[in-house]
């Protein structure tokens, strides 16, 4: 049923346009606070839920990452037999290395000779008793007279 | 909503939602404004806002009459009485507001708020019935019933005129 299905009924009218000449009374709202009020409630609830929002949104991510680092599962070590093929190669031959020494060259105003130790040890060993085995060994302040005497007569033999 | 669309609204509507909010409550200005506040503070605007508004007032005007009656078993005595629910009347012939308002307090809660909605609020019967809660019809038939127990208490056909001093 709508508006205009309602039929008026014409012996109300009068009775509906006697009330309806009565005006309700002033509301005492206060109309210029009200708009101001109003105005701040708009604004607030074009922007109230935006850093909630972006707070919620991170703190979903920061409980994700939380989560995911405390249920994460330990790394598993996983053991694999892997065969790796050498490629094929020919059989190498031997190899034989020649060597040869350099032929010793020569420099100029020396000549070669061979260092035989027994003669540059022999008066040592006649000197020091030490290298004959058969001699006693001798004290030091006997060492060091026959050593003064040999110095001062030269062709005795003591 | 915008204030730019919500004080032709409140210059609209105010005092007929202040009316409505009395047939439930006395602080009707104090529900009317919130009733203001909420409807600024939607992101979407209603399609209808007047009915959005008598909707909300009518809920909101109920909640506080249940508060005050039960706040009023608490005090002894009123603090204050209730303010004139219609302003003078622009005619001389008119029907006497005290009486009228008198008698209006008189109907059934159902037949009030159908005739001050249709009545003041300018609404129609498909927005008094989405505002009530009730079928068209039910909405027709309680603003007809409550019209005609008006008619035969303030006897239409001789207005119970407001006594006033003639000027000399």
């Amino acid at each position: 049923m709508s508006e205009r299905q309602i039929p008026s009924d014409p012996e109300l009218t009068e009775i509906e346009t006697a009330l309806g000449a009565l005006a309700p009374s002033k509301s005492r709202i206060d109309r210029d606070r009200l708009m101001f009020v109003a105005g701040k409630a708009s604004s607030r609830s074009a922007s109230q839920w935006a850093w909630p929002s972006i707070a919620a949104a991170l703190m979903a991510v920061a409980t994700g990452e939380g989560v995911a680092l405390v249920s994460r599962p330990e790394p598993r070590v996983v053991e694999r037999l892997v065969i790796v093929r050498e490629p094929e190669t020919a059989e190498l031959a031997p190899v034989t290395i020649l060597s040869q020494e350099p032929e010793p060259v020569p420099r100029p105003g020396l000549t070669r000779r061979w260092f035989d130790p027994d003669a540059v040890l022999k008066p040592t060993r006649d000197f020091d008793p030490r290298f004959t085995a058969s001699a006693p060994p001798e004290s030091s302040g006997s060492l060091l007279r026959t050593e003064i005497a040999k110095l001062l007569h030269p062709g005795d033999s003591s | 909503m915008e204030p730019e669309r919500l004080g032709p609204l409140l210059d609209r509507h105010a005092d007929a939602l202040t009316l409505y909010a009395r047939q439930w409550c006395e602080s009707a200005e104090d529900v009317v404004q919130e009733s203001f506040l909420k409807l600024a503070s939607q992101r979407h605007s209603p399609d209808d806002p007047a009915a959005w508004l008598f909707t909300v007032v009518r809920r909101a005007a109920i909640n506080a009459g249940v508060a005050a009656r039960r706040r009023r078993r608490h005090e002894s005595a009123r603090v204050a009485r209730s303010p004139a629910w219609f302003g003078e009347p622009l005619q001389r012939d008119a029907i006497d507001p005290e009486a009228a308002a008198g008698e209006l307090q008189g109907l059934p809660i159902e037949q009030r708020e159908v005739i001050v909605a249709r009545l003041w609020g300018g609404l129609t019967f498909e927005q008094v019935a989405a505002v009530s809660g009730c079928s068209i019809s039910t909405a027709h038939r309680h603003y007809q019933s409550g019209l005609t127990a008006l008619r035969e208490r303030l006897g239409v056909t001789c207005p119970s005129v407001r006594s006033r001093p003639t000027p000399s």
